[in-house]
Formats: structure tokens, C-alpha cells, sequence
């Protein structure tokens, strides 16, 4: 089945409307309803999760541990083979959710930050529901709340209790957030971030470059609000900053254009940092379904890999 | 520099017409909504690009919006200049249409007011430029036009106001308008005027009819109309306003009263100085007027004696003052050779003492006062009724019939055919009267509707007159008479008559009995006694007021000069007796020039077209065989009142009008200078507040236009843009 067309609502038979979701319940609930409509839609895909899991043989060669041989291969065809592991365990997912004043905003019902709850709750479901360990932090201008990374379903309960106590903050600082789970997180993993990214971004390109040296993958979901991406205002209006920038009057329409214009090569900017620094970049529309969101992703991703 | 039109009212609009898109701006800005946003600093990084432009837009457009209501506004004001700025707008034709009021008040005046009022047509002839389409007109009775939309040379438009004379007639205010009208509309020039000069009378300006306003709205609409009342240095005048034969006799050897009325039109008390009464040439009498009162009118009057009889003119002449043309007054006095009478008596029965003779004796007595020559003075010829039929009526000018008791249809109709003709009747009532038969008979003739007989009872004493209050030449006969005499004629019987509606009473008992009444029938009269011509009725026939009146009525019913006198610049179809259609006279003016003309038929009359401009005598001939006919020709006495009004009190009759009432020259001069060069500044400014309007309206499409650049195309966003193109133009 094709996409549906950028910007239009798609059908509830598919897709869980943002709004809806809101009503749903806990994040727990609506993340399993996600993930089980992701799981509908990609039933003949071949992705198999976002896990990095790899197994391989080598034969042994003077210096490799002798524990490492694997006795059954050598029983079965007398060489010494080494079993090799990408990882030795699970791998571990941190969550890192923008909750600053400038997620807050919303257009069409469900604001930024909302929508990167369900976002991360669900991805967070899916990544534990394969064996995997996730954790969460939400920050604004520092790390407000951390969960520490598991692998059971316990785990989504304490997420969803934290991002329900998030108290939004002005003043976002993603970089230097970045810069400090960098060093926080001694084991290399992934640190999947959630933010709108109206900050400086030549501090958040450096903090994405920081935590790619220390080995660590990164998807950046930049969260942004229908209204932000298409300045569709017109007449007379006062913008009120949410994070203390102070006031403007204009009329929308007169300067959209431009608007767009700085948005566009905002984004760009963004992605080419992302793209220069191996990040995952996936620029979501609040007004998009979570699942599509996900499931697109999730799809891009597993092509990739194989191509890789 | 100046406004022509009202600075307060019209800048006060110029300034709500700047404020409006600035409110509307304003308001704009008031009714904007608010929202907290986010990506503040994409916003502003949006704005940091664009605000200056945008304002610098805004700015621009607003600016422009203003100007063009502002220029529409001075434009309104029509501001002038004394400055030669808009000499760079070039010249441009202006159409003039000078209309002068040439009535003969403008005669007024040692320095007239015409020569002052050519005199203002000059100096604003000196306005136009060689080629300006002119139009001239002297206005009078009717237009005169002296050019007619033709290219202006000031060397023959000099020329024609040289020429120029004002005229023996009154003012028709409301036909030149109507002509000048016409003549403003022949102009094809993009600016029109449209002046009048005049000397503002009050009888024609304190009170504009309807259709004079409304020729003057149409004048507007074409041409601004400049009204120049003139600075009259006096407004004094003494006119002589009616001469007329008042009573006597207007036969050959007769002896006749004119009366003249003096009166002063000025403002102030003046001596009117002295009258001079000719007969013919021939002065007769010379009377002081005296003092005479703003308003007041006096009467004096004269005797005359004719010794041939004809036609004769009679001239009042006042000692000349400001206006000459009303200190002349002329007047016919048509002198017969005799009046033959024919008497008709319906009462044989007379007796030998005076309480026993019949009307008709008392009534010859009466006519035949003194012992005339024969053919000469009033001769009467005596029948009875029974022998009217064998008369020839056509002898005799005058019938009286005394008792009469009734006569034949037929000879009912040649009375009647006798009295159309121009000839009297006098008709005496009597105890052989029937009022049936009569009411029947004669109810062409009679002026009245006969009733029963009143009477005084016995014991009463008879009826007087009651006191005068006709205006007939009769009624001044008894009016005349002093108390004492009056008092003493008396009547004891007569007819109650109830008078028609063509007649009118002339006497009447103390007991409002009508006695003497008279009707007109076609040419001639008719007088009825209600009383009889002898005693056994009244006393009336051995009382001196008797012989008076008959005398009186004898003349009066036979020499009417009514149609012989005329008022100047009335056209008349005059009418020439026993003249033959077709047949050549001669019309002498009373400067002695004579014309030519042809009799022709009007109705059952000879007559001859008249019009005349002079005033004085006419002299009407044709031939040896017929007897000179003569005119009197006087002034319109409207024109008499000279009093005018002034410029101030002109301007606020005006002003309703849009029009401007300006007196003093250098004024006029510069206020017509104002109103071309206000028209040119009004023009440019007219053109400047398009061009501003046009200008914001390409501009407000260009801007908004350029916002759509770079814009996404999806059906949402074009209609916003839609929309705020749409505000924009708005």
C-alpha cells in the first residue's frame, strides 16, 4: 500500500491519529498499540528490529584466546574456529527527550513534546520487547530526569512515569547535553534524540560528533509542529517566544517566504551534520502518525543496513 | 496661496479622507491575534531580511493611499496660487459669455450705470486671451446677442461695447438666463465663465423665481458664474407714473382734466421739483411737485381745451433727475367733433310742470348744456321707443333709453351689434319697466340682474349715496362733489339689481342698492341707472351731479383711448379703423422716423403690428382721407424703482446657488484670475491623486506578488495568498 500523500491525514485504519493517541491511556498502552500497528504494516518486511546482533567464524591464529575456540565446530570438522560476537550482550538504547518550553508548542492539538513521548514510549517498547535494554532522559537546559537502561517491560513503566512528570523549562541547550552523556555513557550504544533543535546548531553538531566518536549510533528525531513547517498564519499576528526571546509582530504571510526559506536551510544545515556524522536524521511533522513515523523509519533503516 | 472653496469645510474632509487608511491601518493593527511561538528565532532571522523591505513597502503604499485622497482633497479645496508656479501648466482656453443688463434702469445715473457696467465688461474682457470664444448679449425685455461664440479680438469686441445702448424696457430676468444658458452650452472651451452685469434691482434680484434658479443651476454645471452688481452711486428717482384723462369734456371746444401721479422711488425725501404739461407742443401749465416722501405719490392734474377735435398728445414732463426716461409720461386725449345722442323715450305721458315730465326731457336737458353750434358739442336727437327701428344707429355714438318698456328682438340685436362696435348705451329704468322682460331681452347688454322694485317707505327719509369707492371716471365725479351737494341727491324707488360678473358698481345707496353700473360689451359700454331718468323715482334728474354725470358718461362712453396707449416693449397688434387690409401706413416714432408697414386682419379688425422701443407720441397716417391715429408710448414703471441691491446682500441671495455676487473691479479681476489658476491647480491636483492611486494599486500588486515567490504551492497556501493579495488591493 502506498504512502499517503505528505501532509494529509491518513486513514484511522492504519494509522492512530496523534489526538487519539492522546486519549489512549498510559504511555505503556500507546506504545503497544503502536508498535502492534507497526507490526501489522510490516508483516512482510524482512527488518528483524534495530538490533546489531552478528555472528561469525574465523580460524584460529596464534595469539587468540584458546577459550574462544569453539569445541563443537572443532569436534565436527577437527580445525580450530573461533566464534566471533559483534556484541557481547543486548545492546543498550538511551532516550534522550527534548522537554524545554519550545516542545510545548502545539498547532494542531498534540505539541512537540507530547508527540516525542509517544514517539520514544513506543520506541522504547519495541526495543525491549526484542530483548534489548532502553533507557530514558529527558533534559531542557540540563538532564532533568534519567532512567537507567533495562530489559524488561518494567522499564517502560519507570519511562512513562518520568516523561509524565516532566515540568518543561526554557532554554535548550542540546549540544551541550550531548557533550555531557557522551561522557556519562562509558559503553558504546545507541542515543536516540528527540528535539525540536531551536538551539544553537553548531553546539548540537558538535555534541552529535562528540557522541559518534565515543562509538556510540545516533537518531535524531527532529520534532517539529505543523505550523513551524508551513507558517500557514495570515493576518495581523503577535508571536510571544516561548523561551523569553520576546515579541514579534508581522504578518505571516508577507514573510513566509522567507521564513521557509531559513526553515529550509535550517534543516538542511541539520542534516547535512547528521548525514556527515552517520546520524540518523528523520524529521517528523506532529501532525503525522507516530506509527508512520516509525514504521518509515524503521523500514529506511533496515535497507540501509543491508546495503551496507 | 488661496482656496477658493471653503477652507474649514473642505480641509476638514481632505483630512478625514488622509485619516481613513490610516484608521484602517490602524484598526488592522488593533484586530491582530496572538499566539506563542517557538521557532522564534527562524522568525526573526525571516524578518531581519524582510521587516525593513516590508515597512519600507508599507510605508510606500500608505504613503501613496494618502496622497491620493490628500490631492483629491486640495483638489476639492481648489487652492490657488499668486505665485507664477502653475505658469508651467500652460495656458488654456477659457470660454466667456458677458451678458450686460441693458434695462432702462441702467439709464440711472449722471454717469449711467450702463456706461459703468460696459466699463466692468471691459475689464474683464481684458482677462481673455486673442481667440477665447465670446460670447456678448444685452439683456432687456429679451436677449439682445452682439457675439456669438466667435474668437475674441479685442479691437471689435471694443467696438461693440462702444455701440452698446440700454434700452426702454424692463428686465426678463428669467428669458436672458435662459438664453445665456443656451449660449454657455455652445462653448466647447474646457473652462467656461459666465458673468452678469447688472445693476442688481431690487425687483428683479431681492427675489429669484424658481425658474431664474433653476436656469442658474444649469448654468453652473457648465460655467462658473460670476454675478457683478454694480457700486450705484444714488439710488434716487422721481417718475411720472400715469398721465390720464380724468374727467371734463374731449370734444371740440371742450374743456378736460388730466391728472398725473409724481412719485419717489429713492430712499430718502427729495423735492421732486416742478411738472410741465403740454398739449401737444404747446406748454400749458407748469406745477410745483414739492417734497414728497420715500414712497409717496402725488397727483396733479391740468386743463385742457381743444379747439379741433382728432387725436392730440398730452406730455407730463418732471424736472429731470438721475433717471430722465420716467420723468416724461405721455397720454392720447381723442377730441371728437361732437357726440351725437340718440334718446329713446318709453314714455310720451309728459306733462307741463317739472314733476311731470318725463326722463327723457331731464336726460336732453342734461346732454345739451349749452347752446352749441350745430354739429358741434353733444347733439341729441328724441324719438320714442316705437320709432327706435326707424333709426339709422349708425349716426349716432351714444343711446339712452328712458323707460323704455321692452323692444323687438331684432332691434335688441342691432343694439347690441351697435354697442360692439365701440358705441354707449345708457339705459334709465322706470315704472314701465318689467325686470322679467328686461332680464330676458336684454341680458347680453345689461350688467346686471333686474329684481323687484324697492322703495322707501314714506315715512322715510330717501336714500343718499353712499360714499365712493369705485375708481371709475363716474365715481370721480361724485367724489368730487363736496358733502353738502352730495348729500343732497336722493331716491326713493328703484330696481334691485344683482350685478353680472363682467360689471362692475360704480354708485350705490347708503343701503347698498346698486344705482349706476357699468359692463363692457365688445368695443363698447354699457352704464345702467337702477332709478329713472325723471322725478317720480328720484330727485336725481333736478339735482347738478344729474347733468354732471351724463356729460361725463357721454364722453366717457365714447372716447375710449384705452388701446392707444402703450408701454414700451409690449408688441401690439394696434387696431386702425375703417382702414383697408393690405393698404400701406405710415408709423411716425416720436423721433420724427417714419416706417413703412401694411394693414392687416386680426380677428374682425383692421390693425397694424406695433412695437415700440421709443417713448413719446406715435403718429399713425395713411392717407389723406383717414384722420391721424396717435400712441402713447411710456417706460414700464418696474424699471422706475431703482433702488438695488448691494453686493453683500446679492451674494447671500446667491450663495445657495454656488454663485458668487463680486462688486468691487480689482476683486472681480482677481478672483477670476483665482478661479483659472485654482481650476489648473485643481486639474493637476486631480491628476496627481490618480496617478498616487494608480501607483499604490501596481505597487501593492508588486509586493504582494513577490510574496508569493518561493511560497509553497499547495491549494491551502495560494488561497492565503489569494487572500492577502486581495487585502492589499483592498
Amino acid at each position: 500500500m502506498p504512502n499517503p500523500p505528505e501532509g494529509s491525514q491518513p486513514s484511522g485504519a492504519k494509522y492512530l491519529d496523534p489526538q487519539v493517541l492522546s486519549k489512549i491511556g498510559t504511555l505503556d498502552v500507546i506504545a503497544r498499540q503502536v508498535v502492534e500497528g507497526i507490526r501489522i504494516g510490516l508483516h512482510r518486511s524482512p527488518a528483524r528490529g534495530i538490533s546489531s546482533e552478528f555472528t561469525a567464524y574465523r580460524q584460529f591464529v596464534a595469539g587468540d584466546e584458546v577459550r574462544s575456540i569453539d569445541w563443537k565446530v572443532y569436534a565436527r570438522s577437527d580445525r580450530y574456529y573461533i566464534k566471533l560476537f559483534e556484541a557481547e550482550t543486548n545492546f543498550v538504547a538511551n532516550m534522550l527527550i527534548d522537554s524545554s518550553e519550545s516542545m510545548t508548542y502545539a498547532s494542531n492539538g498534540i505539541s512537540k513534546l507530547e508527540y516525542a513521548k509517544y514517539l520514544a514510549a513506543s520506541l522504547a517498547y519495541l526495543i525491549v520487547d526484542q530483548g534489548d535494554s532502553v533507557g530514558m532522559g529527558t533534559f531542557d537546559d540540563q538532564l532533568r530526569s534519567y532512567v537507567a537502561p533495562k530489559s524488561n517491560m518494567r522499564v517502560l513503566h519507570d519511562i512513562s512515569t518520568e516523561l509524565e512528570k516532566a515540568d518543561p523549562q526554557p532554554r535548550t541547550n542540546v549540544g551541550s547535553i550531548l557533550h555531557e552523556f557522551a561522557n556519562r555513557m562509558s559503553r558504546r550504544g545507541f542515543v536516540v534524540v528527540f528535539s525540536d533543535l531551536l538551539d544553537n546548531t553548531e553546539d548540537f553538531i558538535q555534541g552529535l560528533n562528540h557522541l559518534r566518536f565515543k562509538g556510540h549510533n545516533v537518531i535524531l528525531f527532529h520534532i517539529l509542529d505543523p505550523a513551524e513547517l508551513e507558517f500557514p498564519l495570515e493576518g495581523m499576528w503577535k508571536f510571544v517566544g516561548l523561551e523569553g526571546e520576546g515579541e514579534l509582530i508581522t504578518q505571516p504571510a508577507r514573510v513566509r517566504a522567507n521564513y521557509l526559506k531559513e526553515l529550509e536551510s535550517f534543516i538542511s544545515e541539520i542534516k547535512d551534520a547528521c548525514t556527515k556524522a552517520q546520524v540518523d536524521y528523520v524529521l517528523v511533522n506532529t501532525r503525522d502518525p507516530v506509527e508512520q513515523v516509525l514504521s518509515n523509519h524503521l523500514l529506511q533503516r533496515s535497507v540501509l543496513n543491508k546495503g551496507r | 496661496m488661496g482656496f477658493l472653496n471653503s477652507l474649514g469645510l473642505w480641509s476638514g474632509l481632505a483630512a478625514l479622507g488622509v485619516a481613513v487608511p490610516i484608521i484602517i491601518h490602524l484598526l488592522y493593527r488593533k484586530n491582530r491575534k496572538e499566539t506563542k511561538w517557538a521557532a522564534m528565532e527562524l522568525l526573526r532571522k525571516a524578518l531581519v531580511v524582510r521587516s525593513g523591505q516590508v515597512k519600507l513597502e508599507d510605508f510606500i503604499v500608505l504613503a501613496l493611499r494618502c496622497l491620493a485622497i490628500l490631492f483629491l482633497g486640495l483638489a476639492l479645496l481648489r487652492p490657488t496660487m499668486n505665485s507664477d508656479a502653475t505658469a508651467i501648466l500652460g495656458e488654456k482656453k477659457v470660454g466667456m459669455v458677458i451678458g450686460i443688463d441693458a434695462s432702462f434702469s441702467m439709464l440711472h445715473g449722471e454717469h449711467s450705470r450702463f456706461e459703468k457696467a460696459l466699463s466692468q465688461a471691459r475689464k474683464i474682457l481684458e482677462t481673455a486671451n486673442d481667440g477665447d470664444p465670446l460670447s456678448l448679449m444685452l439683456m432687456s425685455r429679451q436677449p439682445n446677442i452682439l457675439l456669438r461664440r466667435t474668437g475674441f479680438q479685442p479691437a471689435q469686441a471694443l467696438e461693440i461695447l462702444e455701440n452698446a445702448e440700454a434700452t426702454t424696457y424692463p428686465l426678463d430676468l428669467e428669458a436672458n438666463l435662459e438664453r445665456l444658458d443656451e449660449l454657455v452650452s455652445e462653448l466647447k472651451t474646457p473652462a467656461n465663465e459666465c458673468y452678469l452685469i447688472t445693476d442688481s434691482q431690487e425687483v428683479d434680484w431681492a427675489q429669484l423665481s424658481s425658474k431664474a434658479k433653476e436656469a442658474f443651476e444649469n448654468i453652473s454645471k457648465k460655467a462658473t458664474i460670476f454675478v457683478v452688481p454694480l457700486q450705484n452711486d444714488s439710488e434716487e428717482n422721481f417718475a411720472i407714473t400715469q398721465l390720464a384723462y380724468s374727467s371734463g369734456s374731449l370734444q371740440e371746444s371742450g374743456v378736460a382734466r388730466f391728472s398725473a401721479e409724481v412719485k419717489n422711488y429713492g430712499r430718502r425725501q427729495g423735492d421732486a421739483g416742478s411738472i410741465e404739461f403740454f398739449l401737444g407742443d404747446e406748454l400749458i401749465t407748469r406745477r410745483s411737485v414739492g417734497l414728497l416722501q420715500s414712497g409717496e405719490t402725488r397727483t396733479l392734474s391740468f386743463f385742457a381745451s381743444f379747439d379741433k377735435p382728432g387725436d392730440i398728445g398730452v406730455k407730463a414732463k418732471l424736472t429731470k433727475d438721475e433717471l430722465s426716461l420716467d420723468n416724461e409720461r405721455y397720454a392720447i386725449a381723442s377730441v371728437s367733433p361732437g357726440i351725437k345722442v340718440l334718446c329713446v323715450d318709453g314714455d310720451l305721458t309728459t306733462g307741463t310742470n317739472d314733476a311731470q315730465r318725463n326722463g327723457a326731457y331731464y336726460a336732453v336737458r342734461a346732454l345739451r348744456l349749452n347752446n352749441r353750434e350745430a354739429g358741434k358739442g353733444i347733439q341729441v336727437h328724441h324719438i320714442a321707443a316705437q320709432d327706435l327701428s326707424l333709426e339709422n344707429l349708425g349716426e349716432f355714438d351714444l343711446v339712452v333709453m328712458a323707460n323704455v318698456e321692452d323692444l323687438a328682438p331684432e332691434m335688441v340685436g342691432r343694439l347690441e351689434k351697435f354697442v360692439q362696435a365701440g358705441k354707449g348705451l345708457i339705459v334709465f329704468l322706470g315704472d314701465k319697466v318689467q325686470p322679467e322682460t328686461y332680464n330676458k331681452n336684454f341680458n347680453n347688454l345689461l350688467p346686471a340682474t333686474l329684481e323687484e322694485i324697492a322703495e322707501v317707505p314714506e315715512t322715510d327719509l330717501p336714500w343718499a349715496f353712499a360714499p365712493v369707492n369705485s375708481g371709475h371716471s363716474l365715481a370721480q365725479v361724485v367724489q368730487r362733489l363736496p358733502q353738502s351737494v352730495f348729500n343732497t341727491a336722493r331716491f326713493k324707488k328703484l330696481i334691485k339689481a344683482t350685478p353680472s360678473s363682467k360689471s362692475e358698481v360704480i354708485l350705490s345707496t347708503e343701503t347698498k342698492l346698486p344705482i349706476l353700473l357699468s359692463r363692457s360689451v365688445g368695443s363698447g359700454d354699457v352704464l345702467l341707472f337702477t332709478t329713472s331718468a325723471d322725478r317720480s323715482w328720484t330727485e336725481l334728474p333736478v339735482h347738478p351731479l344729474y347733468a354732471m354725470l351724463l356729460q361725463q358718461a357721454a364722453t366717457d362712453l365714447t372716447s375710449d383711448t384705452s388701446s392707444q396707449h402703450l408701454i414700451a416693449g409690449t408688441p401690439v397688434e394696434l387696431l386702425v379703423p375703417e382702414r383697408q387690409v393690405g393698404s400701406d401706413i405710415q408709423v411716425l416714432d416720436p423721433t420724427g422716423q417714419a416706417q413703412a408697414l401694411k394693414v392687416t386682419q386680426v380677428g374682425e379688425n383692421p390693425s397694424c403690428p406695433i412695437d415700440a422701443a421709443s417713448i413719446g407720441i406715435y403718429k399713425i397716417e395713411g392717407g389723406d382721407k383717414f384722420k391721424s391715429l396717435q400712441v402713447a408710448v411710456n417706460p414700464d414703471q418696474r424699471e422706475s424703482m431703482s433702488s438695488s441691491l448691494d453686493a453683500s446682500s446679492l451674494q447671500s441671495q446667491l450663495e445657495p446657488l454656488g454663485i458668487r455676487a463680486i462688486s468691487d473691479t480689482g476683486t472681480l479681476i482677481e478672483a477670476i484670475e483665482n478661479s483659472r489658476r485654482g481650476r489648473e491647480l485643481a486639474h493637476l491636483l486631480l491628476v496627481l491623486s490618480t496617478a498616487a492611486f494608480i501607483l499604490q494599486a501596481l505597487l501593492a500588486k508588486r509586493f504582494t506578488d513577490k510574496m508569493r515567490q518561493g511560497e509553497a504551492s499547495d491549494l491551502g497556501g495560494a488561497l492565503q495568498i489569494n487572500q492577502v493579495q486581495a487585502a492589499r488591493r483592498s
